[in-house]
């Protein structure tokens, strides 16, 4: 179900009116229970089951984990739920592409496993599977340092409920298919009893009018124009239409994950959870390194805390410091797709994050311009690589996206005039660069009368101006 | 609110004075919705027959013919969008070379409710974006029809050799079963429909490129088509000039006298066209 349909603003209708009525957390949990399974069931209804599935199976792990008497049985036990989350999602998500590149490295026709390459594929795979591993983390960590109950568990101390209580934190719906990915340990204490005068409404409007002018408005819009970023399309394409489709996209991409992320905030934040931030104006970041803090904040994060420390993090050496930057980047890449060039889109951003690290470039202050102009250039020249990189993310055939690339660097000799779709990019783009503007300038700090305007503006363009209501384009990870 | 009201207050005023406000499409799907919102709220009661089509036919003109065909899209949209519609013309040209193209069921789901007609300002020719557009084409484009010529024939010239891979590339793919028989059983059912409504289905073929019909995609398609309708036949339209800008769409002369030879298929002679 997606979250621009009628059905969806029925589902949540329908589950509001309810929540505030019934008392007690077990009853609000329920009904949310209840909306998340109709929710995913609505496109999904078989794959609900591996969900469900998932979710108890992860709950029981750290309900054991917290019962076991010895810190060998509770690392045993955390191993186990780790890997087989691990494998639930390497064998819906990355059989096809391991069986389909067995095939071309051997030249032979793998036919007994036709099978794996036809799985579908469970929308939201990715963020719940990582859900799952960051709650059997949180709860081995939780049960390492302290003898009381995890925190993590502090909602739920019998088997029932620890597996009501975890379930609803793997299969909360405003999360569940495209994040952001939410750590059990910030989940778990918030699953209190809620009241309709908690709801923080000036949240909720913000987050939901700009979520869906986002979504609906910037990203829909661009995507009738970046649908070009396509093969065969991009044969003979002139280097000044690739750029400008390809900043498109980037603002496309920007606008359509952002967008979810906001609603999916405005949506928990209406029954009283408080989702993180995944946004930060990320398109003003002065350095790679940086742009990881302010984009997807809740994948870094998740990266940084549960892979990137544990396997030494820089406290091993330039060397292993590089690695790791590199692994954690090239899985990173590969998280979201099953296809190569999610990996070398992964090895791209790890290559540029060493390269800045090793010359220094990382620290914000250092430049080769000083003062204003050198940070604004460094924005512009990040922007510029991190687009360049979108060219992965559209185009997941390494052929055509080192195609798309080359007539971006090329193909100026014969430009085709397309002052039509330049102004509608530019005028799309517009909104995205006010808004990052906004938080270095602060418009609207110093005047306040604009942000009714604004809300006003964006609400009339969601009405008038908006697109059709397609997927996100992270539903696919 | 108040700004929402204001502005929305603004825009129907605007809408109002400026009558059938200039507008330019921002993408091929506005345009092509912008082609059915004049298809479906248009008295259309004069007009004889109504072309079905992609972008191949779309840059053609007939005064008496009304023009729904979708660049980028399908012709089987289309041809759901007249089963929606009030009132049919008596002929159905149906353009058959890219029939398989499937059907986009959420533009035709757009259209079954009448919100558009309530609420004028909601037509895609009168967004924002729209209305700009078409603001920035009044400034600057320029009315002299053998200028806008001339720079076709200029654009031709330098886009074919870049476009013609991109068609021969598409056609090279086969289609799968799935898609052929898909498309074929609702060509059948559609067809089948509006001329239980009374009206006339003339299937046609416009010319392309022999490098391009020869690929596996066309020769597929066009070997399905017959097996299917052995006893329909389709219409080679014999156009004079038939170069084409980039393998698939004629030029600005070859679509003129399409725009005749189509008139011709629906019965209207060519004197009543050219008195026009």
């Amino acid at each position: 179900m997606l979250f621009t349909t009628i059905e969806f603003a029925m589902l949540v209708a329908i589950a509001f009116s309810i929540f505030y009525l019934v008392r007690g957390v077990f009853a609000q949990v329920g009904i949310l229970l209840i909306a998340s399974i109709v929710f995913y069931a609505f496109s999904s209804p078989w794959l609900t089951l591996l969900l469900l599935a998932s979710a108890i199976f992860t709950s029981w792990s750290s309900y054991e984990i917290n019962q076991a008497d010895t810190a060998k049985k509770r690392k045993i036990i955390a191993c186990v739920g780790v890997m087989l989350n691990i494998f639930v999602l390497v064998f819906f998500k990355y059989a096809g592409l391991l069986v389909r590149s067995l095939e071309n490295l051997t030249g032979a026709s793998l036919s007994g496993a036709e099978w794996l390459v036809m799985l579908p594929l469970p929308i939201g795979i990715s963020f719940y599977t990582f859900q799952g591993i960051s709650m059997l983390i949180d709860t081995f960590r939780d049960s390492r340092n302290s003898q009381e109950a995890s925190e993590v568990y502090r909602s739920g101390q019998s088997l029932g409920e620890s597996l009501y209580y975890g379930s609803f934190y793997v299969i909360f719906f405003p999360q569940l298919v495209a994040g952001p990915v939410v750590k059990a340990k910030d989940f778990f204490p918030q699953i209190k009893v809620k009241s309709i005068s908690q709801i923080n409404w000036r949240l909720v409007t913000h987050s939901l009018v700009v979520g869906f002018f986002l979504k609906l408005v910037i990203a829909n819009n661009l995507q009738n124009q970046t649908f070009w970023i396509k093969y065969p399309y991009i044969i003979g394409m002139s280097a000044d239409r690739a750029w400008t489709l390809l900043i498109g996209y980037s603002c496309q991409i920007f606008a359509d994950f952002a967008g979810y992320s906001l609603i999916a905030i405005g949506i928990a934040a209406l029954f009283g959870y408080r989702l993180p931030d995944n946004f930060n104006y990320p398109y003003l970041s002065a350095s790679i390194a940086e742009f990881w803090r302010r984009w997807h904040i809740s994948l870094s994060s998740w990266l940084k805390d549960y892979l990137y420390i544990p396997l030494g993090g820089n406290r091993k050496g330039s060397f292993r410091t590089y690695l790791h930057l590199l692994i954690v980047m090239v899985l990173g890449g590969l998280w979201h797709g099953a296809a190569w060039s999610y990996l070398i889109w992964g090895a791209y951003h790890g290559l540029l994050l060493g390269v800045e690290r090793a010359t220094g470039l990382a620290s914000a202050r250092k430049g080769m311009v000083p003062g204003m102009l050198g940070t604004w250039t460094r924005y512009v020249v990040i922007f510029l690589l991190v687009s360049l990189g979108w060219s992965f993310f559209k185009l997941p055939d390494i052929t055509h996206a080192g195609l798309f690339i080359s007539q971006a660097f090329t193909a100026w000799e014969s430009s085709v005039a397309q002052k039509k779709e330049v102004i509608v990019v530019a005028t799309y783009c517009l909104p995205v660069l006010l808004y990052h503007l906004n938080y270095k300038l602060k418009f609207t700090k110093t005047r306040p009368y604009l942000v009714p305007v604004a809300y006003g503006v964006m609400l009339y363009a969601i009405v008038v101006n908006g697109a059709s209501a397609d997927a996100f384009i992270y539903f696919q990870f | 609110m108040g700004t929402f009201l204001i502005i929305s207050v603004l825009h129907l005023a605007y809408l109002s004075t400026a009558g059938k406000a200039r507008y330019k499409a921002e993408s091929q799907e506005v345009e092509n919705r912008v082609r059915i919102e004049d298809f479906l709220y248009e008295n259309h009661s004069a007009k004889i027959g109504v072309i079905v089509g992609t972008s191949l036919s779309a840059n053609v003109h007939h005064p008496d013919l009304v023009n729904l065909s979708f660049r980028g899209g399908s012709a089987l949209t289309a041809l759901e969008i007249l089963c929606i519609a009030e009132q049919l013309p008596e002929t159905i040209l149906i353009e058959a070379n890219l029939l398989y193209q499937p059907v986009d069921r959420e533009m035709v789901e757009k259209f079954e409710s009448d919100q558009r007609v309530t609420f004028p300002m909601l037509q895609d020719r009168y967004r924002p974006m729209s209305l700009l557009l078409g603001a920035i084409k009044g400034k600057s484009e320029n009315r002299d029809p053998s200028v806008n010529l001339q720079s076709s024939r200029k654009l031709n010239a330098t886009t074919k050799a870049k476009k013609l891979p991109v068609h021969l590339a598409s056609a090279a793919v086969r289609l799968s079963s799935e898609e052929l028989t898909t498309a074929l059983a609702l060509v059948q059912e559609n067809v089948e429909k509006l001329e239980g409504l009374g009206s006339r289905v003339i299937f046609y073929l416009t010319p392309i490129d022999a490098e391009v019909v020869g690929q596996p995609r066309h020769q597929q398609w066009r070997k399905s088509f017959v097996e299917a309708f052995p006893n329909r036949s389709v219409e080679h339209l014999a156009i004079s000039d038939e170069s084409t800008s980039d393998g698939i769409h004629l030029c600005l002369e070859g679509n003129l006298e399409m725009g005749e030879q189509l008139g011709l298929l629906a019965g209207i002679p060519i004197e009543k066209n050219r008195g026009k």
